[in-house]
């Protein structure tokens, strides 16, 4: 079929005191080269869903499947080096290893995936030239700002060549300026081919990039529509200063 | 893998304060480790492999020369089971004068030191060749009256008159040759070529001997070698014998008793030392993991296995575990050489370098293995994280109960800060009891050391008799000086204060097969600290009070009576009403009083005098004075305690250190314990501040539940520190085959002092988190995240 | 009110042409707000009779005659400037009303009104955004910043959609 992403009837259950319904038979498919948003309010489920798809969590029920990787019964050792070479995380809170140095951190994938040194660092100086930190390489997470994390954390993201970036929050914890720098990167990787899925809260960011926004709401799918971008829409058909004389 | 390494340097470098608690304790404990291993295993190896080497005697035999004929005892050596025997010896035993020392020797006649057995090492000079010469035994035994050296003359006082002997050769002896029943009275064996046996054989100072020495078949323990003994027994005329047997087995206990105790005693510190390692090193595991919690997540997310994930949390405490051990080796070898030397040196025998290969390789082996299980249970729960949760959590669901202790010291309005930080010592229950674990081990041990010096030195003070050192000065009178005018002399003599007769004879018991030597006591023994330690002291007439040795052999318990023969005097039946203990004789002793004796040998004189000299009196020149008034008939010693002075300071030098050993171990487990604790309540340290709480009062927390774990920890430390003492104290001695002392062995003192110690230890392990957490920047906190 | 004290305002800047006041009044707004030049000029007679403008320069054609502020016109500006405005807020009530009229009877098409003023919404957000975008690579911060605003207004509206939505879904 060609999706990247494939949920078929997915649900995610927890019981406890009370049944509590995470996801609800949930059916979705994200193309290659698509960027996605996935948008709902707390409780939604949209973190569940992002969890299920990068692996971090199992369905109650339905199939999934990643990159031609059938997830649904697969062990924990599958599942771990599936995330190490297939997908590429940006959480809010950025997720560093604080023991590590920048460098370190971004090669953390690569050695994961018996990448010979040499090349991982390759791979991960050039994505720190890319991504305009190789200045900060040796620095540990602690003395950095938050966009310079972030940035850090993108091209940990990045270093194996993963399939999929997803992205939770990726702005959450930025202030405006470093935040439209972050969702920027990502719509410039998108347009180099990435696909990206985004699962965020904030409507302005689900629409701010990428063409597709997922609504979820009580764990269900409640929207799935396609953005036109750059539509050359006239200014005052858009915005109506309000007259009085 | 090359992921796993990564994380694992990382945090072996970033993590810098658990990194040097384990670094410290696993140098700690190897050392421990090591010291132990090395003597228990280099102890006896020098003994073991010169007696192989030299084909040592596993019996010597000492046999009247009139009782039994050269050729009988050659019979012998065809004895089924006996491998090899030493052609039948003539013996002789002649006091000898050597500058201002006077003493018997037991002159064995032996044209060479070789022979399918009983070959002896010569450590210096060579064999005699010639009449006058003699080859003597090297000992640095104080106690032996006479001591001669290398190129020395000396002489033997015959009734004949002197007769000089120039010394060409020192031999080492395993033992046996000379009369070692008795330490004190000490009569060594030398050699001499055997012509010279029948040209001092004269006179009444005399006694014409055989010695045999056999090697058997089996000889490895009590059992088989008293089987030899009595084939060799049953093959002679009965009677025949002369000085107890000497058995390999004593004499190899005697050599390396010391040693074999020390090690033991490590060995048991060591035990302790590995238990608090593997303790701290679970506390220290889980406490990462739990502060780790979202960066287990993270790396989760990111694709590390499960195993992985383990793997990275036994591998930082792996990398300073092995290094630690490595350097602990060495300071532990080392450590070791005082001790191995003490044995090799008695000996003189060539001391084998206290390093051993496989001692080396085995002790990092067996803390990385150590390491690994303490790790295991705590690194498994890290790998059974759920990241995601972990990544949203932040840092591991807190308990947030709090604990009835704190509630507790709330309501008896103990200052805040205390009550606060009491709560603290079992919020977390497990690592609560981990360190409480450490903090007994750590007392117990304090107690113990203490205990156990204690016990020491009351035990030097009040029960020197039992190994000999119950007077200032010993005399030996020989044949030519008559009872009543040593008597009065040594009653003129100013510093005299009492005078103890002894008067040693032998006695064959109905039963045994050694003879046992018997004292009969002419004064005040009490004075001299002769007690019964069970039963009474002596009383009437036909009362004995023997060794614990003899009694267990005879099966003989207080109230009971047995019977024997006076070697060279009449039978006799004496009735048991007390036990002593006698560190002196190898096999087992009797004492009677003089009453007794008398009533079967009227006209007895002692042989030796004891002399208990007024404070302050120098106890060499009294002996000397006296020695230069008789200078033929006498030899005047004076006992010198410093000797076990010497051999118990090491014994509770090493015991306190070693329990230093293990308080710095708690110490560190406190240290890790009060680290965790403050760091994972930075938020509400900082919380703290901003309603007004000091950063005295905060330190005041941190130590809080230190203070609550001391308290705990020392109502089960001290009891079973005075426990163990008991039972090490026990064991020690029952190496010796002797009575357990009664009385409780801690006064209170000593236990306060190894209170104090164990608090301060633990307060200094408490004292650099507590300051740490006292200067938390509150803002900084407060705002992050 | 907002164009006398913009044109007061750009006047008290420097002596400008009506056309010029008009080009400068468009700017600012970035297209936002056409306005006639009849207007202005309307306007800035009214300054003029107020006493807050005068006319510099030859006085000649009305196309060619430039203005200035007076120092009574800097003192209202100032003045205008000071206050904060204090208008009701404005509310689109048509949505509103759709929903409540909609909410009354079951039938079904309530779901589908909100869906698809929901996609307008989020198109709007888009398109905003690529505005705001423009504004900032031409340069033209104060433009780029009105169209965040109306960004925030856009999901206001978008929350408040969902807010109804609820709320009148309950209450069914």
């Amino acid at each position: 079929m060609g999706w990247l992403v494939d949920l078929t009837d997915v649900s995610r259950f927890y019981d406890g005191s009370a049944r509590t319904v995470a996801l609800d038979s949930v059916t979705f498919q994200v193309e290659r080269g698509e960027f996605t948003s996935v948008m709902g309010p707390s409780g939604s489920g949209k973190s569940t869903l992002l969890n299920i798809v990068a692996g971090l969590d199992r369905p109650t029920s339905g199939r999934v499947i990643v990159d031609s990787q059938d997830l649904t019964g697969a062990s924990e050792s599958e599942l771990a080096r599936f995330r190490r070479s297939r997908i590429g995380f940006v959480f809010q809170f950025f997720n560093l290893l604080s023991n590590l140095t920048v460098l370190e951190n971004v090669k953390v994938p690569a050695e994961l995936a018996r990448v010979r040194p040499a090349e991982a660092s390759s791979r991960a100086h050039s994505l720190l030239e890319e991504l305009g930190i190789a200045s900060v390489a040796k620095s540990f997470p602690a003395n950095l700002s938050g966009g310079q994390r972030q940035r850090v954390a993108i091209a940990r993201a990045l270093v194996n060549r993963p399939a999929l970036i997803l992205a939770d929050e990726p702005t959450g914890a930025l202030d405006t300026n470093a935040g439209s720098q972050v969702m920027d990167l990502l719509a410039g990787l998108n347009e180099r081919g990435q696909t990206i899925l985004l699962v965020t809260h904030d409507p302005k960011l689900a629409t701010g990039h990428g063409r597709r926004v997922v609504t979820l709401r009580d764990g269900r799918m409640a929207d799935d529509t396609r953005l036109q971008p750059w539509r050359e829409t006239r200014a005052v058909d858009l915005v109506q200063v309000r007259r009085e004389a | 893998m090359r992921a796993v390494l990564t994380q694992i340097r990382a945090a072996v470098l970033r993590r810098r304060a658990q990194t040097a608690t384990v670094l410290l304790i696993s140098l700690l404990a190897g050392s421990v480790s090591t010291m132990a291993l090395t003597l228990l295993v280099r102890s006896t190896a020098p003994w073991d492999d010169a007696f192989a080497h030299y084909q040592g005697a596993h019996l010597i035999f000492h046999f009247d020369a009139s009782r039994v004929t050269a050729e009988q005892l050659q019979a012998t050596a065809s004895l089924p089971g006996v491998i090899a025997a030493g052609a039948p010896r003539q013996t002789v035993e002649v006091p000898f004068a050597r500058k201002d020392q006077k003493g018997v020797i037991r002159l064995i006649g032996r044209d060479d030191p070789s022979g399918r057995v009983d070959r002896l090492p010569i450590v210096a000079g060579r064999w005699p060749h010639a009449s006058g010469e003699i080859a003597v035994t090297r000992t640095g035994d104080s106690s032996i009256p006479i001591r001669p050296r290398l190129g020395e003359t000396i002489l033997a006082l015959t009734n004949r008159g002197t007769v000089q002997f120039k010394v060409v050769g020192e031999v080492t002896d395993f033992g046996g040759h000379g009369d070692e029943v008795d330490f004190s009275s000490g009569v060594p064996g030398a050699w001499v070529l055997p012509d010279e046996i029948a040209r001092l054989a004269d006179g009444e100072q005399s006694r014409l001997g055989y010695e045999m020495a056999y090697r058997f078949q089996h000889a490895a323990n009590t059992g088989e070698l008293d089987a030899d003994r009595k084939l060799i027994e049953n093959a002679l005329p009965t009677g025949a014998e002369t000085s107890p047997v000497a058995d390999w087995q004593l004499m190899r206990a005697g050599s390396i008793w010391f040693v074999t105790l020390m090690s033991s005693l490590i060995a048991s510190f060591t035990v302790f030392a590995l238990i608090a390692v593997t303790v701290i090193v679970a506390s220290v595991v889980a406490g990462s993991v739990l502060s780790g919690y979202r960066d287990i997540g993270v790396t989760k997310a990111l694709g590390f296995t499960p195993i992985q994930v383990v793997g990275v949390h036994i591998g930082q405490m792996l990398v300073p575990a092995v290094v630690g051990a490595l350097l602990g080796v060495p300071l532990g070898t080392a450590a070791s050489d005082p001790f191995l030397n003490n044995s090799a040196i008695a000996l003189q025998l060539p001391q084998g370098r206290a390093f051993d290969p496989v001692v080396a390789a085995a002790v990092p082996a067996a803390l990385a293995l150590l390491v690994v299980v303490a790790a295991l249970v705590p690194g498994l729960r890290a790998a059974a994280t759920d990241s995601a949760r972990a990544m949203v959590l932040g840092s591991a669901p807190s308990p947030g109960r709090r604990s009835l202790l704190s509630t507790a010291l709330v309501r008896l309005r103990a200052p805040r800060p205390l009550s606060l930080g009491a709560g603290d010592a079992f919020a977390r229950p497990v690592r609560g009891l981990l360190t409480l674990t450490v903090l007994v081990i750590g007392i117990a041990t304090a107690t113990f050391a203490i205990g156990l010096q204690d016990r020491f030195s009351t035990v030097l003070r009040t029960e020197a008799a039992s190994y000999g050192y119950g007077q200032d000065v010993v005399v030996h009178r020989y044949p030519g000086l008559a009872d009543n005018t040593l008597s009065a002399q040594l009653a003129q003599q100013p510093e005299t204060r009492r005078v103890l007769g002894v008067e040693t004879l032998t006695i064959r018991v109905s039963g045994l097969k050694d003879s046992i030597p018997i004292y009969a006591l002419r004064g005040e023994a009490g004075a001299f600290g002769y007690r019964a330690q069970r039963g009474r002291w002596l009383v009437g007439p036909g009362e004995a009070v023997v060794s614990p040795a003899f009694a267990n052999g005879a099966h003989l318990g207080v109230g009971d009576s047995f019977s024997g023969t006076l070697i060279g005097g009449p039978p006799l039946t004496l009735r048991v009403v007390g036990m002593q203990n006698d560190f002196n004789s190898v096999g087992g002793s009797i004492r009677i009083s003089w009453a007794t004796l008398t009533a079967l040998l009227p006209g007895a004189v002692p042989d030796q005098y004891q002399v208990k000299l007024a404070p302050g009196s120098d106890a060499k020149a009294y002996a000397q004075r006296v020695g230069a008034l008789y200078p033929d008939s006498v030899t005047a010693v004076a006992t010198q305690i410093a000797d076990v002075d010497v051999v118990t300071n090491l014994i509770t030098g090493s015991v306190g250190f070693l329990a230093l050993v293990l308080l710095a171990i708690a110490a560190a487990g406190v240290f890790n314990a009060t680290l965790l604790t403050t760091r994972e309540r930075v938020r509400e340290i900082s919380v703290l501040k901003t309603v007004g709480m000091t950063s005295r009062q905060i330190a005041m927390m941190a130590v809080g539940s230190t203070l609550v774990l001391l308290v705990l920890a020392s109502g089960v430390g001290v009891p079973f520190g005075i426990w163990l003492e008991g039972v090490i104290w026990n064991s020690m001695l029952s190496i010796f085959d002797v009575l357990v002392l009664p009385g409780p062995s801690l006064a209170a003192l000593p236990l306060a002092l190894a209170l104090v110690a164990a608090f301060v230890f633990a307060l200094l392990g408490a004292a650099l988190p507590a300051r740490w957490a006292a200067a938390t920047p509150v803002a900084q906190v407060l705002r992050s995240e | 009110m907002s164009l006398r004290f913009a044109v007061l305002g750009l006047l008290a800047e420097q002596p400008l042409h009506g056309y010029q006041v008009k080009q400068s009044f468009e700017d600012l707004l970035g297209g936002t707000w056409e306005v006639n030049i009849g207007q202005v000029y309307q306007t800035i007679q009214r300054l003029e009779r107020d006493g807050l403008v005068r006319a510099t320069g030859d006085r000649g054609d009305r196309g060619r005659q430039a203005y200035d502020v007076t120092d009574a016109g800097r003192d209202a500006l100032a003045e205008w400037l000071g206050d904060p405005e204090q208008q009701p807020q404005v509310l689109r009530e048509e949505i509103y009303i759709k929903l409540a009229l909609l909410g009354r009877h079951a039938d079904g098409r309530l779901g589908q009104v909100l869906d698809s003023q929901r996609r307008v919404y989020l198109q709007r957000l888009r398109d905003l955004a690529d505005q705001v975008r423009a504004a900032q690579a031409a340069g033209r911060t104060e433009l780029a910043l009105l169209f965040r605003g109306a960004l925030l207004h856009t999901e206001a509206d978008l929350k408040w959609l969902d807010v109804c939505a609820e709320e009148i879904g309950r209450r069914k």
